[in-house]
């Protein structure tokens, strides 16, 4: 199975990270290739990976809130509070344990090398067991895989 | 002698299993539990209560790499999309899921290691 993993918000940080863990489970081999902002889910510090309330009318709300009030300072972070206490309550992993899982099944993540030129990323930033790569290095393997997925 | 306790348990146990096919709820489901308890032995258990997709199915695989090839294990869960993935889980590795049981909103899984 290979995965392109393009986001870097919390909500779409989980589908990545569950389908690979889960097929690697279920005895698939798993790539997954982090570009763009797909590849802040690589870092070793994953506590700027937040959710934004802010144009994501489909956000379930404790209370409706105007945009007007969804975009003053720290509502970002408390919106990411609060989905972090949720996901907790309802038993669902966190991030990094989900990404510990996929490493631990030998899940291939690749960093799409021409991002982190284009950020002009530090590699010292992003985990360690992961392989740096182009287009052509992810399909090579996705052309192969039975299941590929763009998140 | 007669009979002894164990088989005048299964004896007992045997008509109150018919009976309760029909009914899944309440006082019978304890009684389900206690009737697969008797028959199904296990090697290994393990507790992924309060857990939601995937980390059922991603412990079970974990708690099974340890294990014996014809060794079965024992899964507690009260996540219930853990039916489903259980089953497709066994299908995709060949694992063989041996039984499924819901009481009370606790699901247990005996699953049997290729």
């Amino acid at each position: 199975m290979a995965i392109i993993a393009t986001k870097g918000t919390l909500d779409m940080a989980y589908p990545p990270f569950i389908l690979a863990s889960t097929a690697a489970a279920l005895g698939y081999e798993v790539q997954v290739f982090f570009t763009f902002y797909g590849l802040q889910l690589l870092r070793k510090d994953l506590s700027s990976v937040m959710i934004s309330p802010l144009a994501n009318p489909a956000m379930p709300m404790p209370v409706s809130m105007p945009v007007m009030v969804q975009m003053l300072p720290g509502m970002e972070s408390m919106a990411t509070m609060m989905m972090k206490q949720k996901l907790k309550k309802h038993g669902v992993a966190s991030l990094q344990e989900l990404r510990d899982l996929c490493l631990e099944a030998e899940v291939k993540f690749i960093a799409c090398q021409m991002t982190v030129d284009l950020f002009e990323f530090d590699k010292s930033e992003f985990i360690d067991n992961i392989e740096y790569g182009g287009a052509a290095m992810f399909l090579g393997f996705a052309g192969d895989t039975d299941i590929c997925l763009f998140v | 002698m007669g009979m002894d306790a164990c088989s005048l348990i299964i004896l007992i146990m045997f008509p109150i299993r018919f009976f309760q096919s029909n009914n899944d709820s309440g006082f019978c489901g304890n009684f389900n539990n206690l009737w697969e308890w008797r028959i199904m032995n296990f090697d290994k258990e393990f507790d992924a209560s309060g857990m939601s997709c995937p980390l059922p199915i991603l412990k079970t695989k974990k708690a099974l790499a340890d294990m014996a090839s014809g060794q079965v294990l024992k899964v507690l869960a009260t996540d219930s999309g853990s039916v489903k993935d259980m089953q497709a889980f066994a299908d995709q590795t060949g694992n063989a899921l041996l039984s499924t049981d819901e009481s009370n909103g606790k699901y247990t899984f005996f699953m049997k290691k290729k």
